[in-house]
């Protein structure tokens, strides 16, 4: 792991167009500015995790049940 | 806001749409097809094309909400190449331990005109991972 000491509006920069600013800090925290192309997804690490784990556990459920169907055509509103 | 894309026709042929960054957990499929049916109606069921091929079962999250914000950030937008064109919704059905649940945190957005798709996971909006569907 690449460890670098940053002050206040100091960033780093990473790959092409991925800069990582930071714009304060204290006791709670670090509050960062993070600047990407569009086609770059940056997400907190923990929902992150917690979208694919909820994936993984979906993948597979492919299999239609019935009750399921039924239940959510009842909320379906008539046109 | 542009209005959402009408849920996908029973009679449609299978729809093979680009995901490029795959999903959180299946990065490594690019290629996904919708296949909707009368039997499914109104879960559709989103399948890889390439492996792991997992399949997942999908509802319009607005059938959950009526009221669930359609917004996308422009960077979003962009990622599908979407200007203001309709675009349609899924939210991704978990069925464990006898309980359906619907990931309303997290929707796959497909743009029809470019075949495109990508998950999206809303940082401000408090919507459940989990929404209950009931027992199944």
């Amino acid at each position: 792991m690449l460890v670098v000491t940053r002050k206040r509006n100091e960033a780093i920069v990473i790959g092409d167009g991925i800069e990582v600013k930071v714009l304060r800090h204290g006791r709670d925290g670090v509050r960062l500015g993070i600047t990407a192309p569009p086609q770059v997804a940056v997400h907190r690490q923990e929902i992150y995790d917690t979208i694919r784990a909820a994936n993984t556990s979906a993948a597979g459920s492919g299999v239609p049940v019935q009750s399921l169907v039924d239940r959510l055509r009842g909320r379906v509103e008539p046109s | 806001m542009s209005q959402p894309a009408p849920a996908p026709s029973a009679a449609s042929e299978p729809l093979v749409v680009e995901f490029p960054s795959g999903i959180p957990g299946f990065e490594t499929c690019h290629r996904f097809v919708l296949v909707a049916s009368p039997e499914l109606a109104p879960l559709a069921c989103l399948r890889a094309l390439d492996p792991p091929e997992a399949s997942f079962l999908t509802v319009d999250p607005r059938l959950l909400e009526p009221g669930y914000d359609l917004t996308l950030r422009e960077f979003e937008r962009a990622r599908l190449g979407a200007a203001d064109e309709p675009l349609l919704w899924l939210a991704i059905v978990s069925i464990a331990d006898g309980e359906a649940t619907a990931n309303l945190r997290a929707p796959i957005v497909i743009n029809p005109r470019r075949m495109t798709g990508c998950q999206f996971i809303r940082d401000e909006v408090e919507y459940p991972v989990r929404y209950p569907l009931g027992r199944v």
